[in-house]
């Protein structure tokens, strides 16, 4: 066979075309049905201010020193309003640690927003951001997105539409400083 | 494929094809490639892909046809399509199927085996010394031809593997940020590197204007578009004009009303102050969904805080019909669409009180209200008429068997336009692509034709001459008009 | 109502020369007189430039290229259909091509009458230069392509009654009639053998004045090596298009599919005709699907089938 490298190539291309289109059976997948890549863990939280919901200035650096609790999430979706009561667990829990909660209210209306923060009783600011510009600095396909920042602003943890990973990722962070 | 496991008898059978690495020792893998790239196969593979393609003109396909008639043949055909399922051919995304990927890929493997020989033989000839004859121009020709189809497969599968393209809506006056986040739809290409460009567009406004005949006569977006926080593009962005910035393009797809409803509890608080899309098929009547999730007010007797959604319709155009009941009572008034134009628009509200089924954590479809677990605010489940800028004040059950009004404003109609959203660098290798098969097709069909008949007439001048004599002999037959393609 | 648009009365004083010239042609196949083929040639002649006027008349009423919608493109088609004719019959004096291409010319336009839209404005998907390049060069690839089907069928016909001749000239006695000047003998000895032998024996002589089925076999193909770069060059511009408006160059959009059905059946063509010498018989049958393909392209998809090119109806 290799006296014919033309044959070689050719099966190479037949081997990828295959392997491309076969498996795949489409080059552009949905991404919604992709899995989460974690691209951003351990890496350094890009920079996040703005105006929350109520009207103040919301700067992340400015909580530097401790773990941060970021959660990218919105008045109509449905995952959001389901795992609301957790959170609030988690912040009666670790808020008095020295956690900070922060959300990051995406592709919402600041008087939705609002009647959610009234009604889940939710005790932690929101930075408002309407347009998902934050959502994308961050690389938050959707919302729920939980984020756990460390200390020195270093992105600790990422999950989608799940808290069950908040707990021990703060645990560690908090018995190691 | 049947072909390619075909007892290779005919091999045996002499041909005019020179035995190049002929009989001595072709492994049986051998003789399968070797029928595997025929052309006759080739042709077969083409065929079949005709006849699958043939399927997805008259099925209707996902993607590209209308959900409700896929989701129709899909129940009027449940047996067919099963079968064809499992032979690797979905009927209803016959262009995405395995069997269509199969041949396709088996064309291209054949096109590639094709090129390579033929390339190097035309390339060992042009080494040899070859005579520059017409009919070596022309295979020249014809190779280029079918290398150029082999780069256009090369080019689109590099562009919508590296690409992404989604569906984004923005209404008038919203920004919104090109992320993922944004996206109604996204699909984006196995070797996407994830890195979505943030650029921040702003639908400035929008404007439909009508013709006399009630179609629109254009329909343009005004955007700018934000790098980094500094607007770098304003455009009229419309169907034949897009907006484009470092590779990233915004297509003007759809639009259509986007009416800004108010809603206050009865405690007067805003719970909701939002702008809701509407669909339609032709913007003189269309459906929406309003969903009041956190409407901040218990029932008498309940536990948890009530949800009211509503079903909307939308006359921009109400035409009022006579009234059901003679009673006056603005409940009972119904509308026809009349045109396209914001003359008199009037929403049609059937509201719904109860549970909208979002707390469970499941994702919601916003054209759509499950109202399982409610009820209609009428028994009748009536509609009521909300004309624009108008307020409607309705009660609802209060402690000690009272009652308390809540509001529902139409503060404004703007409306919203659909964007098709994508980026694909595979575009300019299609377009060269394009020229390559045009330059190739034209030399084979054209320049030869051409050469021989300059070289026949040079030749009757020569023997006119009368010193022909070796010229003549040089001339290949110029009797036959067509040679061999491939192969 | 308003009134008739000058565009439409033109394209009637059209037509009406087109039918006097298909009387006129189908005359000719029963009388096989030169005369009565070179009035129905001039015929033809004569209507040609009301059919150019009203193409003209209609682009200025409508204010856009006149290939906007079933009407113009129909009306546009079987212009393309008509000058090709009259090309090959004023150069290649091909007089009974006048029949199919007559036939079509009129089918087409009685299509484009009964799809008749006012001119108007175009929709705004068509506010484009593409319009002008995309459209035109569809058009006008497949009149171009409906004459090498022509060809094939001709070729068919001729070899059918040569053939014929060959089993008359073989059996019966009227053998000097078919051998000798065609089937006028046939047709007026044969009056009292048998009715049937009689019919075709005149159409068989009527086709025998077809040049060779050889000939016909090379204009066949001449046709299909005219079509089917323009039909390339056509698609991929509305690829160009489709890229520039929707922003996708593909997407299976029946119409689409269909134009690459009908690129799919003219390539098979060349490269069997080419490398297997497919000539002749099973060469012309292929012409004939995409025939049918060209057709279903630019009516069924249009009509039946909705898609992004559905406006077209409009």
């Amino acid at each position: 066979m290799l006296k014919h490298p033309c044959r070689v190539a050719a099966l190479g291309a037949a081997a990828l075309a295959t392997a491309l289109l076969v498996s795949g059976c489409s080059l552009q997948p949905d991404v919604s049905a992709r899995l989460q890549p974690n691209p951003r863990i351990s890496q350094p939280a890009p920079a996040l201010t703005g105006t929350s919901l109520s009207g103040s200035h919301i700067d992340l650096a400015a909580l530097r020193g401790r773990p941060v609790v970021l959660d990218f999430w919105a008045s109509w979706c449905g995952p959001c309003r389901a795992e609301q009561d957790e959170l609030n667990g988690l912040v009666s829990k670790y808020a008095a640690h020295g956690v900070q909660f922060l959300g990051v209210d995406i592709r919402d209306d600041s008087a939705n927003a609002l009647a959610y923060v009234k009604q889940f009783q939710v005790n932690y600011p929101s930075l408002f951001d309407p347009a998902s510009d934050a959502a994308g600095t961050f690389n938050v396909n959707a919302p729920p997105t939980t984020l756990v920042v460390d200390g020195s602003g270093t992105i600790r943890l990422r999950e989608l539409g799940s808290l069950s990973d908040v707990p021990s990722t703060l645990n560690s962070l908090l018995g190691s400083s | 494929m049947a072909t390619a496991t075909r007892p290779p008898a005919r091999l045996t059978r002499p041909t005019a094809r020179p035995p190049r690495r002929g009989a001595r020792g072709r492994t049986s893998l051998g003789r399968f490639w070797h029928q595997y790239t025929r052309m006759r196969t080739a042709i077969y593979f083409l065929m079949g892909i005709l006849g699958i393609v043939l399927i997805g003109t008259f099925v209707p396909q996902q993607f590209s046809s209308a959900d409700q008639k896929v989701t129709e043949f899909v129940a009027a055909h449940q047996n067919l399509n099963d079968l064809f399922t499992h032979l690797g051919l979905p009927l209803t995304s016959v262009f995405v199927s395995p069997l269509f990927y199969v041949l396709l890929a088996s064309l291209y493997i054949a096109l590639l085996s094709c090129v390579i020989t033929r390339g190097r033989a035309l390339v060992g000839r042009t080494l040899r010394g070859y005579p520059r004859s017409p009919q070596y121009w022309g295979e020249w020709g014809s190779w280029l031809f079918h290398t150029s189809f082999f780069l256009l497969v090369v080019a689109v599968v590099f562009g919508k593997a590296t690409g992404f393209d989604g569906i984004m809506t923005i209404t008038e006056g919203q920004r919104v940020a090109e992320t993922p986040a944004s996206y109604d739809t996204l699909q984006e290409g196995m070797l996407f590197d994830g890195r979505h460009s943030g650029y921040v567009v702003h639908l400035n406004s929008f404007r439909a204007p009508l013709q006399s005949n009630g179609m629109p006569s254009d329909f343009v977006s005004n955007m700018t578009l934000y790098d980094s926080g500094r607007p770098v593009v304003t455009k009229d962005v419309r169907v034949n004009e897009f907006l484009g910035y470092n590779g990233v393009d915004f297509y003007q797809q759809d639009y259509g009303w986007a009416p800004h409803l108010l809603v206050r509890n009865p405690a007067g608080e805003v719970v909701s102050d939002t702008d809701i899309q509407m669909i339609s098929d032709n913007k003189t009547a269309s459906t929406g969904v309003l969903k009041v999730p956190d409407y901040n007010y218990t029932l008498p007797g309940q536990s948890k805080p009530t949800q009211i959604g509503a079903k909307l319709v939308l006359y921009p155009d109400a035409q009022a019909l006579p009234q059901v009941s003679g009673t006056g009572n603005a409940l009972n008034v119904s509308y026809a669409p009349g045109t396209a134009a914001a003359n008199n628009p009037v929403l049609e509200v059937q509201l719904f009180v109860g549970n909208l089924g979002l707390d469970n954590g499941s994702s919601q479809d916003v054209f759509s209200l499950d109202t399982g677990a409610m009820t209609p605010y009428y028994a009748s489940a009536a509609a009521f008429a909300l004309p624009l800028h108008q307020t409607t004040t309705l009660q609802l059950p209060a402690a000690n068997n009272g009652t308390a009004g809540f509001t529902i404003s139409f503060v404004d109609l703007p409306q919203f336009s659909l964007f098709h959203v994508k980026k694909d660098n595979g575009v300019p290798l299609v377009y060269t692509t394009f020229i390559l098969t045009m330059v190739g097709l034209l030399t084979k069909l054209y320049l030869r034709p051409f050469l021989e008949r300059r070289r026949r007439r040079r030749r009757t001048v020569l023997q006119a001459g009368g010193r022909g004599g070796s010229q003549v002999l040089e001339s290949p037959p110029t009797t036959v008009r067509e040679e061999v393609l491939t192969r | 109502m308003t009134d008739t648009p000058l565009s439409l009365t033109l394209f009637g004083v059209a037509v009406a020369f087109y039918v006097a010239a298909l009387v006129g042609f189908l005359a000719y196949i029963s009388f096989r007189r030169r005369r009565v083929a070179d009035t129905a040639l001039a015929l033809v002649a004569l209507g040609w430039p009301f059919h150019v006027a009203a193409i003209l008349t209609r682009a200025f009423e409508a204010g856009h290229w006149p290939l906007g919608n079933i009407y113009e493109y129909s009306t546009g088609i079987s212009f393309v259909v008509v000058t090709t004719f009259l090309v090959i019959s004023l150069r290649a004096g091909q007089r009974l091509l006048g029949v199919p291409a007559m036939i079509l010319a009129i089918a087409l336009m009685a299509v484009a009458y009964m799809l008749y839209v006012p001119p108007g404005n175009l929709v705004p998907a068509l506010h484009s230069y593409w319009l002008t390049i995309h459209v035109t060069s569809m058009a006008t690839a497949s009149g171009l392509l409906v004459f090498s089907s022509f060809f094939a069928m001709f070729f068919l016909a001729r070899r059918w009654a040569d053939g014929y001749a060959l089993a008359t000239a073989g059996g019966a006695s009227r053998v000097g009639g078919v051998s000798g000047g065609g089937g006028a003998a046939v047709m007026t000895s044969g009056g009292g053998g048998g009715v049937g032998g009689g019919a075709g024996g005149s159409l068989a002589g009527a086709l025998r004045k077809l040049p060779s089925a050889r000939t016909l076999d090379g204009w066949s193909f001449r046709f299909v090596m005219i079509g089917f770069p323009v039909w390339t060059f056509g698609v991929m511009m509305g690829a160009v298009w489709g890229e520039h408006a929707w922003g996708r160059y593909w997407g299976w959009d029946p119409k689409e599919t269909f134009s690459f059905i009908v690129w799919v059946v003219f390539a098979i063509y060349l490269h069997a005709r080419v490398t297997y010498g497919w000539r002749e018989t099973r060469a012309a049958l292929i012409t004939v699907v995409g025939l049918v393909a060209i057709f279903a392209d630019l009516y069924a998809v249009n009509l039946w089938i909705a898609g992004l090119h559905s406006y077209a109806r409009a």
